[in-house]
């Protein structure tokens, strides 16, 4: 994504009426935008100015529906922040230093209808897509991996050395050819991504070759016990201790280890009917005791009530890949599974669930 | 009685057309609002001008991948 130039973020293209004769263009700036455009002073046209006017609900006027339905969506409500830290005990009640914590930290996350539609996010220092044109698709590289760029648009783009770029990638796709209406939400508060009713799947597009029916032997031994990504995605990044501190001055900011490129294969945390998987592939999230360390002590009292490896979802998939070359380069192959010994003395207990103990063993003939 | 008649019908039809001439206006100012505003957002020798890069504190201060 390259940079934009202060001017450049707020230039909008009007040649030949491009955008003053648009359906948003049409109805006047201070529709939206408040201000005041009479005076042609610019501090003064400024005054009461919202830059972006979807932080204060102004696409509801006229799409209520979509609108009402995104306030439950995770992009709202960073829920996801909220199930992880509740579930290792922290105090998220009103007034709660988590809550400060969350408010200087993890809320910048936050993104608005503006954010994905007409700008790149704040968190990506914002700036028209084009112009102040309405995109109703968000761009992948400008919107989408501009937050989820480091995990997931690195391995989707191929950007991890020596890892080749997703195979939907490599066919052309972009984000939304999955993700679409779930980015909406859908319709319910939901605790995670995991947990959305209208979430992709690969069987949404891959049921001719997935289920016990099909013709390829290792679908149909496997179906319902591996995820697919235990076969099919590669090394992908694990990130370790992030902490956020707050200066002197007031900046908030979080420091985390460099991630480190490996690939494990654990117990699956979230078993239900919709992930029924007995093994899935799991990645270190950037947590530990320590992270909110700075706001109090010990705001996470029951830390090991949540592994640190999460159930992961990898976008590097691959058709090819080094465990799926036969029988023998997953069972009875340690180094691909998560065993105790690739897990922190410190963090054991909060993996118990998901570090696998036995390692399949090989099949016999 | 007829001329009454004529003259009412007559001051019907002017307060119409001047009620619908007024209605024709409010198009016309909010074109002009959205032209004010695109005046300097469409300048790129203004923005250029008038412009100030933000400073990031948070980004310069974190380290590591977020």
């Amino acid at each position: 994504m390259s940079q934009l130039e202060a001017w450049e973020k707020v230039l909008v293209d009007n040649e030949d009426g491009q955008f003053g004769n648009s359906t948003h263009g049409i109805v006047g700036c201070m529709i939206c935008h408040e201000g005041d455009s009479s005076s042609p002073d610019m501090a003064t046209a400024h005054t009461g100015l919202l830059a972006d006017p979807s932080s204060a609900d102004a696409c509801s006027t006229c799409h209520a529906e979509i609108e009402a339905h995104d306030e439950s969506s995770l992009h709202s409500t960073l829920s996801g922040f909220e199930t992880v830290i509740e579930s290792r005990g922290g105090d998220l009640s009103e007034g709660s230093l988590l809550v400060e914590a969350m408010g200087n930290h993890c809320e910048s996350c936050h993104t608005t209808c503006g954010q994905c539609h007409v700008s790149r996010p704040d968190s990506a220092d914002g700036g028209f897509l084009d112009g102040h044109e309405f995109e109703g698709t968000p761009s992948m590289t400008n919107n989408c991996t501009a937050c989820h760029g480091s995990r997931v648009g690195d391995e989707y783009l191929g950007q991890n050395s020596g890892v080749k770029a997703d195979v939907h990638r490599r066919k052309g796709m972009q984000c939304y050819t999955c993700h679409s209406v779930e980015l909406h939400g859908s319709g319910e508060l939901e605790a995670d991504r995991y947990h959305n009713s209208e979430s992709i799947s690969c069987e949404d597009c891959h049921s001719d070759v997935i289920g016990t029916n099909a013709t390829n032997t290792y679908h149909q031994i496997h179906y319902n016990i591996l995820s697919c990504q235990v076969c099919h995605s590669v090394e992908y990044k694990n990130c370790y201790n992030c902490h956020v501190e707050q200066s002197e001055e007031g900046t908030c900011y979080y420091v985390t280890d460099p991630s480190v490129m490996g690939f494990e294969v654990g117990l699956n945390p979230i078993q239900s009917v919709d992930r029924p998987y007995e093994y899935v592939v799991l990645r270190h999230v950037p947590v530990s005791p320590a992270t909110f360390a700075s706001y109090g002590d010990n705001l996470l009292p029951d830390f090991d009530a949540t592994p640190t490896w999460k159930y992961a979802t990898p976008h590097n998939i691959q058709l090819n890949t080094p465990q799926n070359d036969g029988c023998n380069y997953c069972h009875g192959q340690e180094q691909i599974f998560l065993m105790p010994d690739d897990v922190a003395a410190d963090e054991l207990e909060a993996n118990e669930d998901v570090i696998v103990r036995q390692v399949p063993g090989v099949p016999s003939e | 009685m007829k001329r009454v008649l004529w003259l009412l019908l007559s001051v019907l039809v002017v307060s119409v057309f001047g009620a619908v001439g007024c209605s024709e206006v409010t198009p016309d100012s909010t074109v002009s609002v959205v032209n004010q505003c695109l005046q300097c957002h469409t300048d790129e020798a203004t923005l250029q001008e008038l412009a100030v890069e933000e400073e990031d504190p948070e980004a310069e201060a974190s380290s590591g991948e977020g």
